[in-house]
């Protein structure tokens, strides 16, 4: 039997697996994605890619870097620690929700929670959190949620980010259904997020500026200079959906749960540089 | 509470070069809330860098500068070691300062 | 067969169905109710000027105007039916394009 196993294991590795045949697991897509950027992108090393626009164009480069003195976004991320250290009404505090207590942990969210088979982001944790102790949860794009999640990401400045979707068929299913989405067209423009991210990043749309999918989650909350101030990813997502005419989805919905699940794990490696600015 | 106003100032062959950002709603007056109220005008009227008691550079800012404004000028006449106070006034009539070492 | 007796049998039997429709009001609720659960239908895939198109049409009826009332309730429902068409050919339209599959 042992022999046989063998056997088949030596074939299959020797084979290229056909695509038909192929239900590629998380690894192989996000490998084959950061293959793909790397070609298209030959000239720009992979912890660059974080910076998304900043790292196509040197004009806008130039501008971010002279910003980067003094980050709009400072001072919601003090906000953001003084929320994080202030206690509940109950006496707890946020570090007795998370690991660590909090610091240094972004870069392991968001992760499939296999009792409860969903994704959860960290700005679901720190609703959850709320409510755990007797709080009203926050609004889920912006304020005071997008400050407290700028403040726990500038603790995780630099590391790499660390999804994991362990071998669950629910995990997988979450997985495939974000991957799904990313790759569907939607809206009356008819559009993907591959379309503007995969296919067509470096190039102009409008006045914007397109990035690729690689590295894209490591810089929220993100502080939008459209916005005037720090959003959520999910904030981003409706946004987008909106752009092309489809209706957006509920923030932190399981459809853009696992949206951000499938593209945070493409984005494995790479350096947290939550929160940042962009146009 | 902590300053309204954070910043950077750093010599070199005779420039200091300052850098500042500064909380402040800076709203126009022209802008409705969700409710269809409009938000009432609260902005930095005057922002004056001021070294050894003199004026280095005042600004008439207004309703068309945006929130937290950054702000970045340069002058001569300064040195590494001196002290700057960058202050402010708005149109309710509050203000702040605070004072910053040249590095 | 009397050929012109036919033929205005012919174009009675035709016109009955309009004849049958009855008023503009009720020709609009069929076609602005067909076009919400059709909007309905696609899902995740909803477009944003569909809801527009249903809400001008709800307005111009409630204001009195049926005649734009009818046609954003069509025009709603054509582009509701386009969502759903799309809907359906993403199901599996997006493997095509994706990477690592």
């Amino acid at each position: 039997m042992l022999k046989a196993k063998v056997i088949l294991v030596a074939l299959g590795a020797a084979l290229a697996v056909p695509q038909a045949l192929a239900g590629a697991s998380p690894e192989e897509d996000r490998k084959e994605s950061v293959e793909y950027f790397k070609q298209m992108f030959p000239d720009v090393p992979f912890e660059e890619f974080v910076n998304g626009q900043y790292a196509l164009n040197e004009d806008r480069r130039k501008q971010w870097e002279s910003m980067q003195d003094f980050p709009p976004y400072e001072f919601a991320v003090a906000e953001g620690q003084e929320l994080f250290e202030t206690p509940f009404a109950n006496g707890k505090t946020y570090a007795s929700c998370f690991e660590n207590g909090g610091i240094g942990i972004r870069q392991n969210y968001p992760y499939f929670d296999t009792e409860k088979n969903e994704v959860i982001t960290l700005e679901l944790a720190i609703n959850r959190c709320r409510e755990a102790n007797g709080e009203e949860p926050l609004k889920w794009k912006k304020g005071a949620i997008a400050s407290i999640s700028a403040y726990m990401a500038s603790t995780s400045q630099g590391k790499p980010i660390n999804i994991k979707v362990p071998d669950d068929p629910e995990a997988l299913a979450a997985y495939q259904d974000g991957k799904k989405f990313y790759y569907s067209r939607r809206g009356q423009l008819n559009f993907s997020c591959a379309s503007c991210h995969v296919q067509n990043p470096g190039k102009w749309i409008r006045a914007d500026f397109l990035s690729p999918a690689l590295g894209q989650p490591a810089n929220f909350p993100v502080h939008r200079a459209k916005w005037g101030e720090l959003g959520t990813l999910h904030r981003r997502f409706a946004g987008c959906n909106n752009n092309v005419r489809a209706e957006p989805l509920p923030a932190q919905s399981e459809e853009y749960r696992n949206l951000e699940y499938f593209l945070t794990y493409m984005s494995n490696g790479l350096p947290v540089v939550g929160p940042a600015t962009r146009p | 509470m902590a300053s309204s106003i954070r910043v950077r100032a750093v010599e070199n062959n005779g420039v200091t070069s300052l850098k500042a950002l500064v909380r402040h709603p800076m709203d126009s007056g022209f802008v409705k809330d969700s409710a269809g109220n409009v938000i009432p005008a609260h902005f930095i009227k005057v922002l004056t860098i001021s070294h050894n008691g003199k004026n280095v550079f005042v600004a008439n800012w207004g309703p068309a500068v945006s929130k937290d404004p950054f702000l970045e000028c340069r002058f001569k006449g300064a040195k590494k070691g001196d002290e700057l106070t960058i202050s402010w006034i708005d149109n309710e009539g509050a203000s702040d300062s605070t004072t910053a070492t040249i590095a | 067969m009397n050929k012109p007796l036919l033929a205005i049998g012919i174009s009675l039997a035709l016109s009955v169905p309009l004849a049958a429709q009855g008023g503009p009001k009720e020709d609009f609720q069929e076609v602005y109710a067909k076009a919400q659960s059709t909007h309905q239908d696609a899902g995740n895939f909803q477009w944003t000027i569909t809801s527009d198109r249903l809400k001008a049409a709800k307005s111009a009826a409630d204001s009195g105007d049926h005649e734009k009332a009818m046609a954003m309730a069509k025009e709603a429902l054509k582009l509701a039916e386009e969502s759903v068409a799309q809907r359906k050919k993403q199901k599996e339209a997006w493997r095509q394009v994706a990477i690592g599959n």
